[in-house]
């Protein structure tokens, strides 16, 4: 008889103890792609717009694809907003295809550390969140845009992100618990990349440029996007791209692509201002030259990676440089190698951090490899 | 008379033909094909004597040239004392004679098909051998098709298949005993095993079990499978059955048993494993690559089949999450305006399913047309364009269906658990489908057939014994067989280290 009641009970306990009773219908959802947050109006903390993925009737019919439809609500919390628009819509929105975050930079200037809770709490969103800063007025107006290469909106954005970051190198897309790490840990700042929309002929549409630069949650600027690059480069974020050259800076003929890229970022801390060494590793593709000559015959190939290595050289330099005197935000991630390497020095260092980022010493060595000049050997011509 | 079936040790009344055959045709009363005769021979009317059989059991030109016509011919002596003596030893020309007067042993002999010959003055009978009876021709067993290999299959005759398989083992170590299976029915049987090669305890424990039987009718081998199985309840088979002479010799040649029933050319083998269900005779007739390649499509299917619809209602009514976005947007359009919840959906498409395959099974071959309009157009297209169910559902039951049909020999098992797991799924999710799986292992590996394990795996440390289960090596490499199944295990000794 024990052994019976035993029996019965032991699935009875799955339905209580699990959780796992959460049978739910997959057409009873709308499937939201993306979120953006503004200020609240009349009086409401928050303006959120979610842009939801409204399907077509039916698999056998017309197949129409998926269309996009952009709700909006007021809220005093994230959560609060997102269940009052159930007011207008028959289905529970479902978060766990949302690919994409855009905040106004109205809200990044005053902080995004109190908005980002519900995204890390809930169970829906996931920790791989991308976050963008909108560099319109609103973000909501980005969401509102008409897809123009994909069908929504979130969606598109989320591809170019991942897209550009790994065949042009110029965006960092950044993570939810990215952010999360970031805030939490001292001796780095955050970037997040920033999306606007771009007029163009035959409609609006909507590209993702430069970063937005925070000092601990708020933000404090922009970067263009050739900055956002360089700064990959001392992040070790490069997974491809191009990096213009040529003899005269000013005037670039020659485009490498980036097969590989390591750089290795060591602290002196020695006496007083501590020095960055910033020892970037690149192989790279001769890619493209926009001469009448053929400048690898006639240059030599040693040369052309010396310009390389020059323009890495500057450029890393000028972007340090720009962030350290207008921002004053170590997106470079400096402290944290310091803190890691020595923590000695920065247990030292750490009280101060924000005066010696600003008077940090950098040098910067660069070694370029070309491996193969693509599918022409010879240009001809001489 | 001691009861309908079973005479005892009764003996013939007396001495007198006249009341011997009154007395058998008593037992035999209401059944009119015994056909009775009399005769005496032509220069001695005292010797006198009757025939019965069975009409349609005998082979007429046998018992009349055999057997009449010498005992008409032959210059018996006057007033001979033992007449039956007399024609077994002297006259007839049948091959197989038992002199007898159990009553037990004369029935026996008339409905087996033999000739019962009474003679005057003598108190016991001769049960001569004349049966002859039609069989179907040996043919190719329509469920164990190959597209190489031997091409003969079991028919209904014990003895004809006792022969086949005798010319595939030509040894005296090849040992056959007779049994007999039936109050009623009588049903013939035999146990057949290579004596040197045999697990001896295997053996035993198949005879005690084949001595607890008792049921008035054998009719097919089943019977007795279902009454020794190690696990009567369970939907898994611990007892191999093949209608094949070439997969019986192996499996003997193996170190396993196998039981001939007469009337069935279905031939149980023992111990059964579960790859078993998953090894075809034909893996052994080509490439070993191929035959491993299959091997591993067949176990793939068996475990796509019975889990694929329980991970479909799993992922999109419970972690749609885990569904890439692109999937679960379009399965998301699909089931728009769809009337029923995705478990019910699924669970009346598969029983759907299961109905156009047992009518496809039990079908004349002429309407199979028909079934695939009704089944393909009908159900499939004709339900998905009126919303009755998704299109996805048809996928995910057509291809737990056609991957169920590859592993035939599991059938049964797979229908029925794969509505168990498809149960949890719906009760529990991915976190059901894994507890259902779970208890599904286990009920497999504890499982034993005669002793063995029938998934041996937890019990094999020598590589040696992995040689031929979920793959098969070229037979250069199986120098030996395998060890929980036969005593003897040296299969080759060339190369083999002393």
């Amino acid at each position: 008889m024990k052994k019976l009641l035993a029996l019965l009970l032991a699935p009875a306990m799955l339905f209580t103890l699990t959780g796992c009773w959460n049978y739910h219908e997959i057409e009873t959802f709308q499937v939201v792609a993306g979120i953006a947050v503004d200020p609240g109006l009349n009086g409401y903390k928050y303006h959120v717009t979610v842009e939801c993925v409204k399907l077509g009737q039916g698999a056998s019919q017309q197949p129409s694809g998926p269309q996009p439809v952009v709700l909006e609500a007021d809220g005093n919390t994230i959560f609060d907003t997102v269940r009052s628009m159930l007011n207008e819509s028959d289905k529970k929105l479902y978060f766990s295809h949302c690919e994409i975050v855009v905040l106004s930079k109205v809200l990044a200037k005053d902080g995004i550390k109190p908005l980002l809770d519900w995204f890390m709490r809930d169970a829906e969103p996931r920790d791989t969140l991308e976050f963008l800063v909108s560099k319109e007025s609103t973000a909501g107006v980005i969401l509102q845009q008409k897809p123009k290469t994909g069908q929504v909106m979130s969606y598109q954005i989320s591809n170019s992100l991942h897209e550009s970051a790994n065949a042009a190198g110029k965006n960092l897309h950044v993570q939810l618990y990215q952010i999360n790490n970031t805030l939490n840990t001292q001796g780095d700042d955050l970037s997040l990349p920033a999306v606007e929309v771009k007029p163009e002929a035959g409609g609006d549409t909507v590209q993702v440029e430069g970063d937005a630069v925070f000092r601990e949650d708020k933000m404090v600027g922009w970067i263009t996007a050739d900055q956002a690059k360089f700064t990959n480069f001392v992040l070790d974020r490069i997974s491809g791209g191009l990096l213009l050259t040529g003899e005269d800076p000013a005037d670039p003929d020659i485009t490498l692509e980036v097969i590989h890229n390591s750089t290795k970022v060591k602290a002196s801390v020695g006496g007083g201002v501590p020095t960055m060494n910033i020892d970037i590793h690149m192989t790279a593709a001769y890619a493209e030259q926009n001469s009448t000559e053929d400048l690898l015959s006639k240059v030599g190939v040693d040369r052309i990676e010396s310009y390389a290595e020059r323009t890495l050289q500057t450029d890393v330099g000028n972007t340090i440089d720009t962030v350290q005197k207008q921002y004053d935000a170590d997106i470079f991630d400096f402290g944290a190698t310091i803190s890691q390497s020595q923590p000695d020095a920065w247990d030292k260092l750490k009280a101060g951090w924000r005066d010696t980022f600003k008077k940090l010493k950098y040098h910067v060595s660069a070694e370029v490899e070309i491996k193969n000049a693509a599918t022409v050997v010879d240009k001809g011509g001489k | 008379m001691a009861s309908s079936d079973s005479f005892g040790s009764a003996k013939l009344p007396s001495a007198d033909l006249d009341a011997n055959v009154e007395y058998i045709c008593n037992i035999f009363r209401n059944d009119e094909t015994l056909v009775k005769r009399f005769f005496s021979s032509a220069r001695e009317p005292t010797a006198r004597f009757c025939v019965l059989f069975s009409d349609g059991m005998i082979n007429n030109k046998l018992l009349n040239e055999d057997v009449i016509r010498p005992l008409l011919e032959y210059p018996f002596g006057k007033d001979d004392p033992d007449l039956t003596r007399t024609v077994s030893e002297s006259i007839t020309l049948s091959d197989s004679v038992e002199k007898t007067d159990q009553v037990e042993h004369l029935v026996q002999g008339i409905v087996y098909g033999d000739t019962i010959l009474l003679a005057r003055g003598c108190p016991d009978a001769l049960i001569l051998n004349t049966k002859g009876w039609i069989f179907r021709s040996i043919a190719e067993p329509e469920s164990e098709r190959v597209l190489r290999g031997p091409r003969e299959g079991f028919n209904e005759s014990l003895l004809m298949n006792l022969s086949m398989l005798h010319r595939k083992l030509r040894t005296p170590d090849l040992k056959v005993r007779y049994r007999t299976f039936g109050r009623r029915t009588r049903t013939k049987a035999c146990l057949c095993y290579l004596d040197s090669l045999v697990n001896k305890s295997v053996l035993k424990e198949l005879e005690k079990r084949l001595d607890r039987i008792d049921i008035d009718g054998t009719l097919d081998s089943n019977y007795i499978g279902e009454l020794i199985k190690d696990a009567p309840f369970s939907a898994i088979k611990t007892i191999g059955m093949t209608e094949r002479p070439d997969v019986v010799a192996a499996r003997l040649l193996e170190g396993r048993v196998a039981l001939f029933l007469d009337g069935t050319p279905s031939v149980l083998t023992v111990p059964h494993l579960f790859i078993e269900h998953f090894q075809s005779d034909e893996d052994y007739y080509v490439n070993f690559v191929f035959s491993s390649i299959g091997r591993f499509l067949r176990i793939a299917a068996f475990v796509i089949s019975i889990t694929f619809p329980a991970i479909y209602v799993a992922l999109t009514t419970f972690h749609q999450e885990m569904l890439p976005t692109q999937l679960l947007l379009s399965i998301s359009a699909a089931r728009q305006g769809v009337p029923f919840p995705t478990a019910l959906e699924t669970v009346l498409m598969l029983i759907v399913f299961e109905m156009l395959r047992e009518s496809g099974a039990r079908m004349p071959g002429i309407m199979g047309q028909t079934l695939s309009i009704v089944g393909a157009l009908v159900v499939g297209q004709a339900a998905v364009d009126a919303k009755l169910v998704s299109a996805p559902i048809i996928i995910v039951v057509g291809l737990a269906g056609i991957t169920g049909l590859m592993v035939p020999r599991l059938k049964g098992y797979i229908l029925i658990h794969r509505f168990c797991l498809l149960f949890c799924a719906c009760l529990l999710g991915l976190y059901g489908l894994l507890l259902g799986l779970v208890i599904l292992m286990v009920s497999i590996f504890s499982m034993h057939s005669f002793g063995v394990p029938i998934v041996p795996d937890m019990h094999l440390n020598n590589p040696q014994e992995y040689k031929d289960i979920y793959f098969r090596l070229p037979w250069i490499f199986m120098k030996k067989r395998p060890g929980y199944l036969s005593r003897n295990q040296t299969r080759q000794t060339t190369g083999e280290k002393k």
